[in-house]
């Protein structure tokens, strides 16, 4: 299944803005999907779809800062960038702590706003990216037998295959045997790759 | 006794508080930290440094001001701080930048920075850079207190 190319999502409960946005992002080459409100968009929301989120803070109803704990709450990794007519330096340094890749005061220069997106858009691909590989290291791991998954747990503490062989009541030979299957269905090149692949699996999704 | 904040501009009334500030500090259940956490002020004005550490000797760390980022920088050699504090705009280099330098080091240092001005260009900036927090001089006494009390907790928690 083809995925949809990667879109703006714009919140924003101004007309004018959204119609402004819409027109500058579309002749830029961008998808973009406009929404009055923050309700609106979270009910539409599908975490699949790639994209950046651009939001505007203050709006009736949910605002921008309460849409993004929302999306938090639901661990949401769309990047947001908040636009605002209003901001002050305690608004913009919450929104950063909790997880805006950036906060941009009205008005700005359109370009300014286009090369924020992309770089929004830019790390969106780079989460994605890196999801895909979590989830593909996890796959290969839930291959291994049980046997090979304690065996790949030793080793990558930096235990010794004579000191497994101890550990599992096995022999040594036995160990070096597991061992190269689990390099093998783990697709690992050494065993720092097969550290930082245990690391990369470990890490919440 | 509070020392007179000649440094910051007039606070506006709204934040205004170091008399409760006083009473507060003097009935904070703080435990000191052992005496091995050490804290960097990074600020071109020894005054401005003198009013942080001041503001931060109920947590019994160990406090140390450098005025420019490039001697900060020289320090991380001799080893790594629990927390730094720096102003926003310093001689050498923005706070962004002394952010970066250090990242290139390998090192990650919880950081706040602190600003003159209400600019949230700056904030955005430092915060995109790494910093943990940034704050306005004239609304910190409380706020920064607490904050680099939590900083230390946690650094005490995870070294000792």
């Amino acid at each position: 299944m083809k995925e949809k190319p990667a879109t703006v999502f714009v919140v924003d409960d101004d007309d004018a803005v959204r119609t402004s946005l819409r027109l500058l992002l579309k002749s830029v080459g961008l998808p973009v999907e406009t929404f009055a409100a923050a309700q609106e968009f979270l009910d539409n929301f599908d975490a699949d779809r790639a994209g950046c989120l651009v939001l505007d803070i203050r709006m009736p109803g949910m605002s921008g800062l309460e849409l993004q704990q929302r999306l938090n709450e639901i661990h949401a990794i769309i990047p947001i960038v908040f636009i605002t007519g209003h901001g002050d330096v305690p608004m913009a340094v919450e929104a950063m702590q909790h997880g805006a890749v950036d906060f941009i005061q009205k008005p700005f220069r359109d370009q300014d706003l286009i090369d924020r997106i992309n770089q929004a858009l830019e790390k969106d691909r780079d989460n994605r990216a890196g999801l895909k590989e979590r989830d593909a290291i996890r796959r290969r791991m839930q291959q291994l037998t049980p046997r090979e998954r304690e065996v790949l747990d030793l080793v990558t503490q930096g235990k010794a295959n004579k000191v497994i062989a101890g550990d599992l009541n096995v022999s040594q030979r036995t160990v070096e045997i597991h061992r190269a299957r689990v390099m093998e269905k783990m697709g690992a090149s050494s065993l720092a790759h097969l550290v930082r692949m245990v690391i990369e699996a470990g890490r919440a999704a | 006794m509070l020392h007179r904040h000649r440094y910051w501009r007039a606070p506006d009334p709204r934040a205004y508080r170091p008399r409760v500030v006083v009473l507060l500090m003097a009935s904070l259940p703080l435990d000191p930290v052992s005496s091995a956490a050490v804290v960097c002020v990074v600020d071109p004005d020894p005054a401005a440094r003198r009013n942080i550490a001041t503001l931060l000797a109920p947590l019994g760390a160990s406090v140390e001001g450098y005025p420019t980022a490039r001697e900060l920088l020289a320090r991380l050699a001799r080893g790594v701080p629990a927390c730094l504090i720096v102003e926003s705009r310093l001689p050498d280099m923005g706070a962004p930048a002394l952010l970066q330098a250090i990242k290139a080091r390998g090192i990650s240092i919880p950081t706040i920075v602190l600003a003159n001005d209400d600019d949230v260009g700056s904030a955005v900036a430092a915060m995109r850079a790494g910093a943990l927090d940034y704050m306005e001089k004239p609304h910190i006494d409380r706020a920064l207190l607490t904050r680099v009390a939590a900083i230390l907790d946690d650094d005490e928690r995870r070294n000792h």
